[in-house]
Parts: C-alpha cells; structure tokens; sequence
C-alpha cells in the first residue's frame, strides 16, 4: 500500500510497479478519480445506464399502463374527453419514466458500489477521504522491496505493508 | 459551381412569380411566407446563439462561432423579403380584406408591416454590430494589432448580446403575432411568440450542425471542431429538442383540455382533419420523435456525419412545421399544396442562404482568434490572416459549401 | 457582513477543515435561533390541528375564491425548490464553475422547500384523513384517480420530484458524510459511518458514482421542468379567465427560478458570513445568481406583457376585464408589488455595483420573495374572485389560521435549513476539492 499527497504521483505510480509484476487492487481516493481509471485497466463509463434505460423503460409502461388500465376500468368521463385519453397520459408516462429511471440507477450504482459497506476494510486508512491517495496492491513475497522502493520513487509519502489476511475487498 | 445557388434563386423567383400569376397566388405567396419565417428563424436565431453563447462564457463553441454569425448577411435580404410581402397581404391575411372588429387599428396592413419592418431592422443592425466587432477583433488580432483594441471590441460584443437576446425575444414574438397568429386572426395562444422563437433557435442550432459537419474539416477550422465538440451539440440539440417539443405540448394540452371552440377550431384543422393530420404526424416525428431518439445516444452526437444527419431530419421537420402552421390557414383547399412550385421557392431561399453565407465566408477568417474564450482554450494563432484563415485568394474558399 | 479577507484554501485539508470546521458546535445565538423557529413551527402545527378539529371555515376560504393562500403557498414553496434542482443538476451538466460552492445549501434548500410544498393540499384538503383517496389502489367502490386530473398530475410529480431530489441531494453528498465520518469519534463517528453506506473512495465506487451522478442530474433536469409545469397546469387546465393560458408552463417555470434563486441570495449570504465560508462562496458566484436572475426576471415580464397584450388582442371580454381589474381592482396593490418586485428589482442587477455589494444582493432576494409570493396570490386569488358572471364576483381575505400556518411553513423551513447548517457539510467538499485539482494545485 503506497500513500500519495497527489493523484498524479499515483498515476506515475502504477506504471513503475507494474513492470516489477504487482498488480493493482484498489486505488483510494478523496476525490474523483475517473481520470485514471483505464491505467488501472477499468473501463470510464458505467454500466449504470443500462439500468437506466430499463428502468425509465419500465415506468414508461408501468405508469402509462396502469393508467390506461383505470381509464378501462371504469369509464369516468369528464368534458366529453376520450377515454382513455392518449393527451394527459403523456404526463403520467414522463414522471413515471423519471421516477423509475431515477430509482433504478441509484440501485444499481449503490449495488454496483458494493454499499452499503457493513465491514470496513482494513487496507482503508481515514486520511483518504481528507487528503491523501492510497494504492493498493498485490505482490509476491520476493518483490516486495523492489515494490517498496519504487513506490518511494514515484514520491509515495508512506509505504505500508499488509498481509494478506488483514485486506478485505 | 459558383453561379449554382444563383440559378436556384432564380429558380425560386420564377417559380414565385409563376404561381402568384397563376388561378391561386394565395397558394403561392402562402409558400413564400413559410420560407420566409423559416429562414427568419434560422438566421435571427444563428446569431442570436452567438449572444447566448458570449452571455454565458461557453468557450466549447467558440470554433464555431464564425459558422454562426454568419448568417448576418442574410438578413438584409429578409428584410426586403417581409417588405416585399406586403404586396401579398391581400391574398395571404384575410383581416385584410375583412377588417376584425376590435383590432382594426392593430391588424392594418401600413401598421403591420411598420413595425414588423422596424423589428427586423433592429435586430439586422445589432447583429451586425455584433458580427463587426467580433470580426474586426479577429482581424486585428492576426495582424498583430493593439491588444487594447482588441479586448475593447470582446467588450462590445459583451454588451450588445444581452440587447440582441431581448430583441430576438422581443421581436420574434411580435413576428410570429403579426406574421403567423393573425392568419387567423380569432385564433390567440399566449406562447406562439415563444413557441416561434424556441423553434427559430432550435433550428438555427440544427443548421450549425449542418455547417459544422460541412466545414470541419476545411483548412480554415484548423480542425478545432472535434468529436467534444459535436457531442456539446449534440447534447445542446437534444435540449431544444426538448424544450420545443415542450412548448408545443404545452400548447396543446391547454388547448386540448380547456376545448374552447375559438381555441380549439386551429388546431383540430392541422391535427384531426384531412389533408393535415398526416403532416402534422410527420412534422412530430421529424423535429421532435426521430431526433430525441436519435441524440440519445452518445456515439451518434459525436459522430459528425450522423449528427450532420438527424440535424438535416430536424431541419426538415421544423419546415414542414412552419408549413403546418401556416398554409392551412391560407385559402381553403382538399390537397396538401406541396408541389414543384413550393419545391421551386424553398430551392429559391435556400440558396439565397447559401449565396449570403458564401459570400461572408469568403471575406472573414474562420476562427474567433480575438475572442478571449478561443485564446484561453486554443492559444494564439498569429500571422498572415488570409493563410491562417484559410482563404487564400483564388483558392476553393467556401466554394462547395453544398458537398 | 463584512467580506473578510480570509484566503482561500490551498490544499485539500485546507478546504475540509474550512467546511467542516463550519460543524462545529454551535453557540447560544444558534439554539436561540433553532428554538424560536421550532416555537413558530409547532405554533403553525397547532392552528393546522385547530383547523382540523374545527372545520374549514376557520379559513377564510369560501365561494367565490375556492383556492386561498394555501395554495399560494404550495405554489410558492415548489417554485421555490426548483432553483435547488436549477442549480445542482441544471448547472452541473452545463459545466458551469460557479455551481460548485453553492450546490450543496440550494439542494437542500430545494428538499425542504419540496417538503413543506407538499404540506400544503393536505393543509387545503380540510378532511385530512381522506388524503389516501388519490393514491391508485384497488378499492371496495371499484373506483381510481381520474388520472387526466391535474390534480393526480401533482400527487405523481410532487412525489416524484421529493423523491428524486432528495435522494440526489443524499447522494451527493455520500464521499463527505464519509469524510465526517473518518474524523468523528463515538457517537458521531457511528451515525456518520450509518449514513456514509461505508463509502471508501474507492476507484470502482467512483466510476459507478461519477456515472450515476451525471445520470441523476439528467433526469433531475426535466424533472424541474415538468414538476412547475403540472403545478402551473392546475390553473391553466381550466377556463378560468387569467388562467386558462398556453403561456403558463414556461411562465410558472421562469417564476419558480426566478424566486428559488432570491431565496438562495437570502439564505447564503447570512449563511456564508455566519459559517465563515466567504472564500468559498465568493461574491464572483454571488454576481452570477444575481444575472441569473436578471435574465429569469426578464422572462417574468415578458409573460406580464404577453398576458396583457392577448388579453386585448383576443377580443375576449372576460379575460380583458380580468386583467384589467387586476391592474385596477380589489387587489391592485398586490398586482403592483408584484409588478415593481419582479421585474423592476431584479434590472437594479444590471448595475454592476448593485450586484456585487452584499447588502443589495440580500435585499434584492427579499424583495423578489416577496413579490414573487404576491405574483402567485393575484395569479389565484385574483382571478378565482373575477370570473365569468358578475354576480359571483367576490372578494377573499385570509384569516388568522391561515396567516399563522404559513408563519409556521417559513419557521419549519428555516428551522430545517438551520439544523442542515451545522449537521451536515454546507459546502460540497469533495468537489471543492476537484476544483483545486483541475486549477492544478495539487
């Protein structure tokens, strides 16, 4: 685990420590860190959206169904208007989109997120909501010097060492 | 190649002057009025988005500035258009020949088409105030002129915007009121100004669309309009399409519920009776169904080619809605007039536009050089304008505008 | 409300310390303030529950004007929530700097504002406890909601819009309740830790968030407007003559930024000066709001015009009158007030003098609030006492109960908005922070 006072110490990081065959778990971050998201081999954009659609999807059918659904139902008829009427039923389907849009996607960016986090993890250290970034990574025994020594060059402020027992992810 | 848009304005004239000869000119002055408030609306709102964007400080649209403002040098022309409209108010406004009781005095020919006049005047000259500055500032900056000179005209520009904006608002409003409203001159919907001048910046926002997918690749963008670019447009499209398709829903869902006859009577004409109903059904799939699709996704808005074409679909969907909104309300026919006359005269204006369009190009440099929001982003670019700018004199400078 | 010369933060301690140091415990001033806002809340609650008890006549509701200033208030308070949303969500896809420091207090101001709207037709419907009657559920009577109502239009859109804006709000402030959390101990350690989810900052959990952030300000963006359109269609679904009007939508729209954005200026320049955050919310985004609403005060009049000029121009008698005796009637002070408040007072803005001295900012905003609250007051009142038929015309004046209510609506907000100051980071910290790292100081 290599703590940093910058994202970009940490971004000129990972190259170094790849060479000598660590592999990155978690990077730590106070702030947004999507920049560096593909040197650390993810993908930027979400899969969230997918959710997005579906669920906007879903309200669209579910709200303008349901209503429609009343409107069969029971023929209230008011001001000699159609029943169902296709003109207000385009507001019932827009809130019902959004609603559901909305709720979908903050399911799945919180299930996606692994929250809510019911056991902290013990690589996480509190400084890294306030100041300071932290990665996290994986070695054999044998390199772990080198590790050390190249996190120190790339400017880390403190280099911890934990086994693997004590890191939860 | 050159003299192409000028065939096609003779083509339009021709075909004009054809149909106001022939048994219906109603029909043909009818096609005249929808080109003109549809160019009206392209090019009041092209440059009116220069303001937007200066009041606001966006420095992503800044290489498309130059696309936009150029639109100026139509409106001379429009004006001359609405003036010469006036020999057609007989056949096109029925309070013309049937004054209404009670706006006597506001629906008077001499009256109308005053103000009308004195509004587009207004808002020609502050646009091309506002392009002056903006293009002296570009000029003088590449000649390495005085710095001091240069920020004094983005001052300018600063504060004519907020007068143009107020104008546009204004001015449309009171163009689509005079123009478009009085048509049928016991029909009244608070929002058409709005509606109008909503529409008139969407589909000024379509056609730089269409101009920056034409010309990003020219010497003279310095390839400045990328993929970030066209995704900005895109998504800035997806929100008027939005908003326009809003401000006509709110219309019609007033009128739909509260079913007023006075009210109701223009919009089950366009909406529920034949020949209409099938136009308007296109006109809500081309400018509203087909492009909020369309730009929802992301890699289409960044794709110049395919944003190019869903902004073609828009452009075609707000004209045939301009046809919508006017041309029922002129004579009474069974058919849909759409014929090779109205092809004629909307080949007529459109290469009036491209003719104007054309002829700026050829005399300005292409990018905002003096505009401080370019300068933060881009940097300086300086040296000889005319190679910067990428019109070298004898070369193809905006020659193929139309590919 | 001097402007100290307090230097803005250099590093990243240096901003959480300046917002979070805004949490630390309050002194009597503060609890004086929370208790007297509490003492006029539950004053609001009691006359609510006198009215309950006692039937509606204690308000001054009556043939006629049907609708009072409970609903002047419903209206007002949903306008006013929708600048929150303007600016957390509606600004952020614009990618507007100035947002930043000001997001956090305007979504709260928005959830709280959503909150007490939605108080109000429960307040309205008299017969409280029948307040089920318009949710959609299969019932002994086979009977559903008329869902062409734009009564049942409200009920989904202020429940969407509460919904959705709380939990934007919730969620964005996930990474700084974490923060809270990380330097808290005890019990306040436990509560923050509860209310973080266990949020770490960890790549992945960024990725899916920054995703699902600007996804969540998409959608909250047409939620803004929709939710003033349908409230603005309540009135304009009519044939009431002043309210039946295409114009309405964008109309109520432009009004409700116009007075969420006063009541922005009225809620951070004391807040800011009292937590000490002038270097973050600094008078450059303060001058911005203010030409904001220069430009929504435009709009305002545009519509006054517009209403105006169709109003003759239709030949329509009855919508003439109306206007005119809004001008000239019963209720002609309030149409004036609302007039020279909203329109009047927002162009001072165009001074750049006026707009950038804090004493002039604050008492613009007051002054939009208050006439943006008569705009709505002659808007319902006005033309709900001047319909069609003269014998039917007459004239509503609020009672007691319903002045001591909305005294209540205005403590519960500033007494929720009071205890959001120092209970929760007022200030975006981790987007305070980007801001540094973009300006490339880290």
């Amino acid at each position: 685990m290599g703590i940093f006072t910058s994202l970009g110490q940490l971004e000129e990081a990972i190259p170094l420590i790849e060479r000598k065959g660590a592999k990155v778990r978690t990077v730590y971050s106070p702030i947004d860190c999507r920049e560096i998201l593909q040197k650390v081999g993810v993908r930027k954009t979400s899969p969230v959206r997918f959710a997005t659609l579906l669920g906007g999807l879903a309200g669209l059918s579910l709200g303008v169904g349901f209503a429609i659904y009343t409107f069969l139902e029971w023929k209230f008829v008011t001001s000699g208007k159609p029943t169902p009427p296709a003109v207000p039923l385009v507001v019932v389907g827009f809130e019902m989109t959004i609603l559901f849009g909305f709720l979908s996607t903050l399911l799945c960016m919180l299930f996606l997120c692994g929250l809510p986090r019911l056991r902290g993890s013990q690589g996480y250290d509190p400084r890294f909501s306030k100041d300071r970034f932290g990665l996290l990574l994986e070695c054999d025994r044998a390199q772990r010097e080198e590790i050390e020594i190249s996190l120190e060059q790339a400017g880390a402020e403190e280099v911890r060492v934990l086994r693997t027992r004590e890191t939860s992810q | 190649m050159k003299l192409l848009p000028l065939a096609g304005i003779v083509l339009g004239a021709a075909s004009f002057l054809l149909g106001i000869r022939g048994e219906d000119p109603s029909r043909a002055w009818g096609s005249y009025l929808v080109n003109l408030v549809f160019w009206m609306g392209i090019c009041m709102g092209s440059v009116t988005w220069v303001a937007i964007m200066n009041m606001t400080n966006a420095s992503w649209g800044r290489p498309l500035k130059r696309l936009a403002e150029a639109q100026v040098a139509t409106m001379p022309f429009l004006w001359i258009l609405v003036a010469l409209l006036y020999a057609g108010h007989r056949s096109l406004y029925i309070w013309s020949t049937h004054p209404v009781h009670g706006k006597e005095r506001w629906l008077e020919a001499d009256f109308l088409f005053g103000r009308d006049l004195l509004v587009i005047g207004a808002m020609t000259l502050v646009s091309y105030f506002l392009v002056h500055q903006s293009v002296r500032a570009d000029e003088e900056k590449l000649l390495g002129g005085d710095e001091t000179s240069v920020r004094l005209r983005w001052r300018r520009q600063i504060l004519l915007s907020p007068v143009l904006g107020i104008l546009y608002g204004v001015g449309m409003s009171v163009l689509a009121w005079d123009l478009i409203m009085s048509l049928d001159p016991h029909w009244v919907s608070t929002l058409f100004g709005g509606y109008y001048f909503m529409g008139g910046l969407y589909s000024a926002l379509a056609w730089l669309a269409v101009l920056s997918f034409l010309f990003h690749r020219r010497e003279g963008i310095q390839g400045k309009i990328d993929g970030s670019v066209f995704h900005d447009l895109g998504k800035l499209l997806f929100a008027f399409c939005l908003v326009t398709g809003d401000f006509f829903y709110s219309q019609f869902l007033v009128i739909w519920y509260g079913n007023i006859p006075e009210e109701t009577k223009y919009v089950i004409l366009r909406v529920k009776t034949e020949p209409w109903n099938s136009v308007a059904w296109v006109v809500l799939a081309g400018a509203f169904g087909i492009p909020f699709l369309a730009l929802l996704s992301r890699k289409l808005k960044m794709s110049p080619p395919l944003l190019g074409a869903t902004a073609l679909v828009v452009l075609g969907g707000m004209w045939l809605e301009r046809f919508l909104l006017v041309v029922p309300s002129v004579g009474a026919r069974g058919q849909i007039p759409l014929g090779w006359a109205e092809v004629g005269v909307a080949v007529g204006f459109l290469s009036l536009e491209i003719m104007c369009f054309r002829w700026f190009m050829e005399r300005v440099p292409w990018l905002p050089v003096g505009d401080p929001l370019f300068e933060k982003r881009w940097g300086s670019l300086s040296g000889d304008p005319l190679e910067v700018s990428g019109h070298l004199p004898g070369s193809n400078k905006g020659g193929k505008v139309r590919g | 409300m001097k402007d100290w010369q307090a230097s803005t933060p250099k590093s990243y301690s240096e901003v959480q310390e300046m917002i979070l140091g805004a949490l630390s415990p309050p002194g009597r001033s503060y609890w004086g303030a929370v208790i007297l806002c509490l003492f006029g809340l539950l004053y609001g609650a009691s006359c609510w529950a006198y009215q309950i008890l006692t039937g509606m006549g204690v308000a001054g509701i009556n043939h006629p004007v049907n609708w009072g200033i409970y609903l002047v208030n419903f209206v007002f308070w949903v306008g006013i929530a929708h600048s929150g949303t303007l600016i957390s969500a509606i600004l952020y896809l614009l990618r507007a700097r100035w947002r930043t420091s000001i997001a956090r207090a305007a979504e709260a101001m928005t959830v709280f504002a959503v909150m007490i709207a939605g108080l109000f037709p429960f307040i309205h419907l008299g017969r409280v406890w029948i307040f089920y009657w318009i949710i959609p559920y299969p019932n002994q009577r086979d009977l559903w909601p008329n869902f062409q109502s734009p009564l049942v239009f409200d009920f989904l859109a202020i429940s969407t819009y509460l919904t959705v804006s709380s939990m934007f709000w919730y969620m964005g402030m996930l990474p700084d309740l974490a923060a809270l959390r990380d330097q808290s101990t005890g019990l306040k350690r436990r509560i923050y830790g509860i209310f973080s989810l266990g949020w770490q900052g960890t790549h992945i959990q960024w990725r899916h968030y920054g995703t699902a952030y600007l996804l969540f300000a998409a959608f909250a963006t047409p939620l803004v407007i929709s939710v003033h359109s349908v409230v603005s269609w309540d009135f304009a679904l009519s044939i009431v003559p002043g309210w039946h009007s295409t114009i309405f939508a964008p109309y109520f729209v432009a009004g409700a930024i116009h007075s969420g954005l006063a009541m922005v200026l009225t809620l951070l320049i004391p807040m800011r000066g009292l937590l000490g955050l002038q270097p973050l919310i600094n008078v450059g985004t303060l001058e911005s709001i203010a030409k904001t609403m220069v430009l929504t005060g435009l709009i305002v009049g545009y519509s006054y015009g517009v209403e105006y000029f169709m109003a003759w121009y239709s030949g329509n008698m009855f919508e003439w009158d109306t206007f005119i005796w809004r001008a000239f009637g019963h209720y002609a002070p309030q149409f004036w007030v609302m007039v020279v408040c909203n329109v009047a007072g927002p162009l001072l803005f165009l001074i750049k003098a006026i707009r950038t001295n804090l004493i002039w900012l604050f008492a613009v905003g007051i002054i939009v609030n208050i006439g943006m609250w008569y705009e709505r007051f002659v808007i319902i009142v006005g033309s709900m006492s001047h319909e069609y038929v003269p014998h039917a015309w007459g004239v509503y004046s609020p009672s007691w109960v319903e002045l001591s209510i909305m005294l209540g609506s205005f403590s519960m907000f500033l007494f929720l908005f009071l205890l959001f100051c120092k209970f929760v980071p007022p200030v975006s910290v981790f987007e305070m922070k980007e801001h540094l790292w973009t300006h490339g100081k880290a």
